[in-house]
């Protein structure tokens, strides 16, 4: 069963003691269709963490309501099982993962998820085994003690311990920051596959746009707790104006075809997001 | 969690928030001892009405005040109801064995609970008004004379400053941890104590190598910038005494004064 989420009308605030953080998010609607990678972005408190916080129940509502396949979360939802059916279903990365690790082993760990949701020990640690292959560990590493292992290896035994509960939707808060390319390159093409193979929805937030312009389907744009602009990638790259406006960059790639067409005075016929694209667009106009 | 409210620093200009820490302090130390001069209606309405009008001062709401009070109220109460079971003189209500309830132990149990609930009201209004940085620097000179005593006065109010520096910092890391964990299905205040007992388990150990690693990268990043405990330091804030420190004094010496006029 695929899990769609829609949001309606939503609105949420944060309350700390005495300290009212009023409308972080508010008259939110939007639909994240199921087997699509969808990428979050806009500038720093847009309101992009709690987006994703409200999505499995961490942030309730204050208003309007979340629809995450059959389950609704409403503002007064006193159900914590309902909460944690949804947990179970929809995964959260959150930003720097690896600050969540806590057992003496890696293979407990990646284990605690499943064994929260009910799932049997040896289960568990079959699955504990496959996803670690997945995140590309090697297995002798489940014995060891997760503080013992390098940042980026921390960051994926995370993941792997939120890919373990078996979600059908996986959210992550910037799944590459402070990672090395290469380490940030691993974890994009895990998700990518995890989408393309394993038919898996993916949420994502980002700064880097060229992330956005290679991995991603959707994107949703976020400014001051809204929605500002809710389109397929391609389109939003093509909406030159309106970015300005957000103040968000272009993908290196489009950049660069824009200086090539200032400087040649050649129009490609379409926005390139990757490298490759531009390459062949500008094969086939000639100009190479 | 985020209902901690004691300790907290609430940002303003009022003619409280004006004041010397080391003004407010001394204060708030005082009126505690001279409330214990208060033995009769007439001293504890003095204190109360000054207690109050503290608090008008600082601008910060009345609600704000009370929550503060809340996590402290079993103990007020537990105390209060040892005062009046066992104190006995006046018109006995009930009698059981030796508890009594009788005229004295009720008015005395009021006035117990008047002065916690005084005691702990002044003692927000310090931490309300205050930078956390401004009230260690504020202990740190009260505690001066210690120093002739060989304690490390320096040092312990270095402590206290990070320490309260990192209380925010740390309580944040609590939230983020806690949501990571209840994200992986971690059902917090449900179960058996036991159950319960166990889900601080994934809370506490990541916070624990967090705030070690924490500490040690401060003492790296001290260390670095030339700190040697037992040196004397300059202080890059000012402490500037002004006449309105002066005046709270003289207001505290004017309430003494009223007070052992009217107590009998
Ligand atoms: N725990 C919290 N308590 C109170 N206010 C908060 C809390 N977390 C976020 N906020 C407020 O909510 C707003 C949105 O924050 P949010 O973390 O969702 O932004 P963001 O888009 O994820 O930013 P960033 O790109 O920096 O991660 C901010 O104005 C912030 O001050
Ligand atoms: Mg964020």
């Amino acid at each position: 069963m695929a899990m769609q989420i829609t949001f309606t009308d939503v609105s949420a605030d944060y309350v700390v003691g005495p300290i009212r953080n009023e409308n972080v998010l508010h008259s939110i609607n939007l639909t994240i269709k199921p087997g699509t990678i969808t990428a979050i972005i806009g500038h720093t408190g847009a309101g992009k963490t709690s987006l994703l916080r409200c999505m499995n129940g961490l942030l309730l509502p204050k208003t309007g309501q979340i629809q995450v396949g059959k389950y609704q979360i409403t503002p007064h939802i006193d159900q914590r099982q309902t909460l944690n059916k949804i947990r179970q279903h929809v995964g959260m990365v959150f930003q720097f993962p690896e600050s969540q690790l806590f057992a003496e082993t890696v293979e407990k760990d990646i284990c605690f998820g499943p064994l929260n949701f009910g799932v049997s020990l040896t289960e568990a640690q079959k699955r504990a085994k496959q996803t670690l292959q997945l995140v590309g560990l090697n297995q002798d590493i489940l014995q060891q003690s997760p503080f013992s292992l390098s940042g980026g290896q921390k960051r994926r035994v995370a993941i792997a311990g939120v890919l373990a509960t078996n979600p059908k939707v996986l959210i992550l808060d910037e799944p590459g920051a402070g990672l090395d390319p290469d380490g940030k390159q691993t974890i994009y093409t895990l998700l990518t596959r995890l989408n393309r193979e394993a038919g898996m929805t993916i949420i994502l937030v980002t700064h880097d746009m060229n992330d956005v312009a290679q991995y991603a389907d959707e994107a949703i744009v976020m400014q001051n707790g809204q929605v500002v602009s809710q389109t397929g990638v391609r389109e939003l790259f093509s909406l030159n104006k309106q970015l300005e406006d957000w103040h968000l960059d272009l993908p290196d790639a489009l950049r660069f075809q824009k200086r090539i067409e200032r400087e040649t005075g050649v129009n490609l016929p379409y926005p390139c997001l990757t490298v490759d694209e531009l390459a062949d667009a500008l094969i086939k106009a000639g100009l190479v | 969690m985020n209902k901690l409210i004691l300790g907290r620093y609430f940002p303003g200009d009022s003619l409280i928030h004006q004041l010397d820490a080391r003004a407010k302090l001394t204060s708030a130390i005082y009126f505690i001892v001279i409330l214990f001069l208060a033995n009769n209606w007439q001293t504890y309405l003095l204190l109360a009405v000054f207690t109050i009008l503290v608090m008008f001062l600082t601008n910060v709401r009345l609600r704000i005040y009370i929550r503060g009070v809340r996590p402290l109220i079993w103990l007020i109460l537990f105390t209060v109801c040892l005062q009046i079971l066992f104190t006995s003189g006046g018109k006995i209500y009930f009698s059981w064995g030796p508890i009594t309830i009788s005229h004295f132990g009720l008015i005395n149990g009021f006035y117990i609970f008047c002065r916690f609930v005084m005691i702990i009201f002044i003692s927000t209004v310090v931490t309300f008004t205050t930078k956390p940085m401004d009230l260690t620097d504020g202990i740190n000179f009260l505690l001066q004379p210690l120093r002739k005593l060989k304690v490390p006065v320096d040092e312990f109010s270095l402590m206290l400053s990070i320490a309260l520096r990192f209380v925010p910092t740390l309580l944040d890391e609590t939230q983020k941890i806690m949501d990571a964990q209840r994200a992986r299905g971690v059902v917090f205040g449900e179960g058996s104590l036991v159950r319960q007992m166990k889900t601080l388990v994934p809370i506490f150990i990541p916070l624990f190598t967090s705030s070690l690693n924490r500490s040690e990268e401060m003492a790296n990043a001290m260390e670095v910038r030339g700190y040697q405990s037992g040196k004397p330091r300059s202080s890059y804030r000012q402490r500037k005494w002004q006449l309105k420190d002066t005046v709270s004094l003289v207001i505290m010496f004017i309430l003494t004064f009223s007070l052992l006029v009217l107590r009998t």
